[in-house]
């Protein structure tokens, strides 16, 4: 049976946009190939489960590869009933329904138990089991402490001095001493006066040096990447110029300071400021422009107009770093997707495939049948961040601009370049290579100038990368929404249940070690629903943390 | 070497019940005096699975913190490797648990303790008892205030040695011993023919043992 895809377009300020009627499934007589709905298709046949809740299910759910394609045993069982001539996804709701009784991967526990409990069904090592009943479970909320091990309460139950010493050491950087100890104890006789006092704690705690400049920034490091060696303080050189990217303390100090007294988390995305810190370690806001401090580094500053900023998402080190040369940002956009909204492409997770992508307007090939289950949704990601510069490129398909004075723009070697070029001589760099490099050479003048516009905003950009770029077809969409602007793309992913869980889940392996399992999954998502009547405060969210049983329950 | 034996029976002795439970948040029953309707009062000790989340590892920073406070030194002179680089916060920074992601492009900590971890708390936890022993040896003494650190080690009965051992525990572990814990620790003052050690390395080998133990490494 042959599958078929039709397209319409409509009109919408000038511009044509692409909508798809409808997508099958192409069948031929041995292969059958999935198209990347499956997870939505779990999500709305399972609106409620762990899975699906600030989520969308991952693809390992089902798989165990991609690339080529392999199953697991719940994989397989669903396989294994699809019905053939049917949609694929009305054929896999009724196949999720036909297996829900069984038990795919033969660990005891059926596949509609699994997916409710948040274990996954295909992997037998998975497994939520509920805790066994302990005879002493009418247990002890509080008691003195005596000598000896775990001292105060039987396991499973709230223990307030075992909280304080997870408080202490989690969130301080050092753990109570004795006399820390036996004063909380005596205060915690009353459990409402050990919870308040537990509280009091945190909260000193959550304005200490260890949790604003050690804890904090440390949990930020996959998010931001930085690199010694192409950063702020880098000695290495090209010529005269210290290959600076970006400065990745301005990307440290605007997570701190969102990250951490009461302020609102969502304006990691949203914020167009940047925070600057004074040598006594006073913050300030400054919405300018901000120059480099040093002429002879490549990078440095922040130059983006606030007007474009959105946060996290366009410092010049993210930008720099993650769109680097490339036309389509889609580094940029995966990282985004990655950091803040807790879904990993390149694993299998977050996939919304948009109909009608991808296009594929770059040509790189990222619609044959291989690719395009990923980016079909990530290309669409991508888009929106197409008018902001990582670092020039070659590969510029329009005619540079002219040579002009000031910071209008010119044209060295080939590149298009945002400078201020003087004539008074100055340094000369011979051509640096073959491919890619500056085969007239430049001459940077005595006073220096800013040679890259690392992570400017080009509303010209799309048309000068890629000639085959059409505002009208290349629709920017994120989770399932259209939008026109970064910024727009921001506020969707801040307003958003996966930015909320995303964050409520980095604070809770923090605190656990682990991700949450069984249970435990009630406790995250009632933590990171509450965000919104907090003020998306993080401070506050790890002050309902402390209150779950496992954080008080050894 | 004397106190590679003494380090043998301080684990076998004390150490290696906690060990046994290590990550699996065990804990050590006890009978707590408490009357609870129709349950029974536990008087063993018998491990088992915490119920909710496993322990956490005490990764470097709060372990360097516990170690430097608990033995009266600044993180800073903790523990100098070849006395030059820090050994927490640098050399071993990794199997510690920390990481450091600026040169080397270590972006997140170890999830778990390493291969290599268990021998540098070792290391530095053996160092710093042996530097705080040394230097109140010395003059001065700052922890081990309990009896001189010349001559042989009193004998475990002795007044002066239960008051190190409940020194100790409250430095490291923020508690008392029980009488058990404090018996065992204790008993480390002699050798296994009945023979007093030296008083100083009593005192390191009771620091060693109860600041590697897993109530001090986990939490």
């Amino acid at each position: 049976m042959l599958a078929w895809r039709a397209r319409s377009r409509r009109m919408r300020g000038g511009r044509p946009i692409a909508l798809a009627l409808c997508a099958g499934t192409l069948w031929s007589a041995s292969t059958a190939e999935a198209k990347p709905t499956a997870p939505s298709v779990v999500c709305k046949t399972y609106p409620t489960i762990p899975d699906c809740a600030g989520r969308i299910a991952s693809c390992t759910l089902c798989h165990d590869a991609l690339a080529p394609a392999s199953w697991n045993d719940f994989g397989a069982d669903l396989k294994s009933v699809l019905a053939p001539g049917v949609a694929f996804d009305d054929a896999l709701r009724a196949a999720l329904a036909e297996i829900e009784g069984e038990d795919s991967d033969a660990d005891g526990v059926t596949n509609i138990a699994e997916l409710t409990a948040g274990s996954l069904p295909g992997d037998p090592q998975s497994t939520d089991r509920p805790r066994a009943a302990h005879p002493m479970d009418a247990g002890i909320a509080v008691t003195p402490r005596d000598a000896g091990p775990f001292p105060v309460s039987d396991l499973g139950d709230i223990d307030l001095p075992f909280a304080f010493r997870r408080v202490r050491a989690l969130y301080c950087g050092e753990s109570p001493s004795f006399e820390d100890m036996e004063a909380f104890e005596q205060v915690a006789i009353s459990e409402q006066a050990g919870r308040r006092r537990l509280h009091e704690v945190l909260e000193g705690c959550l304005q200490s040096d260890y949790w604003l400049k050690t804890a904090l920034p440390r949990l930020a490091d996959k998010r931001i990447k930085p690199q010694g060696s192409i950063g702020p303080d880098t000695q290495i050189r090209l010529g005269p110029l210290r290959v600076v990217l970006g400065d990745y303390h301005f990307d440290y100090r605007l997570w701190r300071y969102v990250m951490s007294g009461d302020r609102d988390m969502r304006e990691l995305l949203t914020a167009d400021y940047h925070v600057l810190e004074a040598p006594d370690g006073t913050l300030s806001l400054s919405r300018e422009v901000i120059p480099k401090v040093d002429p002879m580094a490549l990078g440095g500053g922040q130059p983006l107009q606030p007007q474009y900023r959105a946060g996290m998402l366009t410092t010049q080190w993210f930008l720099g770093l993650n769109t680097m040369f490339s036309a389509m940002p889609r580094t940029t956009a995966a990282q985004a997707y990655r950091a803040y909204l807790g879904a990993d492409i390149s694993a299998g997770e977050g996939l919304r495939p948009v109909d009608g992508e991808p296009t594929d307007v770059d040509n790189k090939g990222v619609d044959a049948a291989g690719c395009a289950g990923c980016h079909s949704t990530l290309d669409p990601l991508a888009y929106a961040f197409m008018r902001y510069e990582g670092l020039p490129s070659t590969n510029y398909e329009a005619p540079a601009a002219p040579r002009g004075a000031g910071t209008g723009g010119g044209e060295l070697g080939g590149f298009p370049v945002a400078a201020q070029l003087g004539g008074d001589g100055g340094v000369a760099i011979p051509g640096l290579g073959r491919d890619g490099g500056l085969p007239g050479g430049i001459t940077i003048p005595s006073g220096g100038f800013n040679f890259f516009s690392i992570g400017v905003y080009n509303p010209s950009r799309p048309k000068q990368r890629i000639r085959a770029w059409d505002d009208g077809v290349q629709q920017p969409v994120v989770l399932g929404k259209p939008v026109e602007t970064l910024l727009e793309w921001a506020q969707v992913a801040a307003a958003s249940d996966e930015f909320k869980r995303n964050l409520a889940e980095m604070f809770f392996v923090h605190a656990f070690g682990q991700k949450p399992q069984g249970e435990q999954l009630n406790e995250l998502n009632a933590i990171w629903r509450a965000l919104p009547e907090d003020g998306y405060s993080a401070n506050r969210l790890i002050h309902r943390l402390i209150d779950t049983p496992s954080f008080g329950a050894p | 070497m004397r106190p590679s034996i003494y380090l043998g029976h301080a684990l076998s002795a004390v150490s290696m019940v906690s060990a046994l439970c290590a990550l699996g948040g065990c804990s050590l029953a006890r009978d707590d005096g408490h009357e609870q309707a129709g349950a029974k009062q536990e008087t063993t000790r018998d491990p088992a699975p915490a119920q909710r989340t496993p322990l956490q590892w005490k990764r470097y920073a709060t372990f360097e913190a516990d170690l430097a406070r608990a033995l009266a030194f600044s993180p800073e002179n903790l523990c100098l490797e070849f006395g030059k680089e820090p050994c927490v916060r640098k050399v071993h920074l990794v199997p510690l648990g920390g990481h450091e992601p600026f040169s080397t492009g270590m972006l997140e900590p170890p999830a778990e303790p390493l291969a290599t971890t268990p021998t540098v708390v070792d290391r530095v936890v053996l160092n710093a008892c042996t530097s705080r022993a040394e230097q109140d040896a010395a003059g001065d003494a700052k922890v081990f205030k309990a009896f001189p650190l010349r001559g042989d080690a009193p004998a475990p009965g002795a007044p002066e040695v239960g008051v190190l051992v409940t020194d100790l525990y409250r430095r490291l572990l923020a508690r008392n011993p029980s009488a058990e814990e404090r018996d065992a620790v204790a008993s480390l003052a002699r050798d296994d023919a009945g023979k007093p050690i030296a008083a100083i390395d009593f005192a390191k080998l009771a620091c060693f043992t109860i600041g590697t133990t897993t109530e001090f490494l986990f939490f």
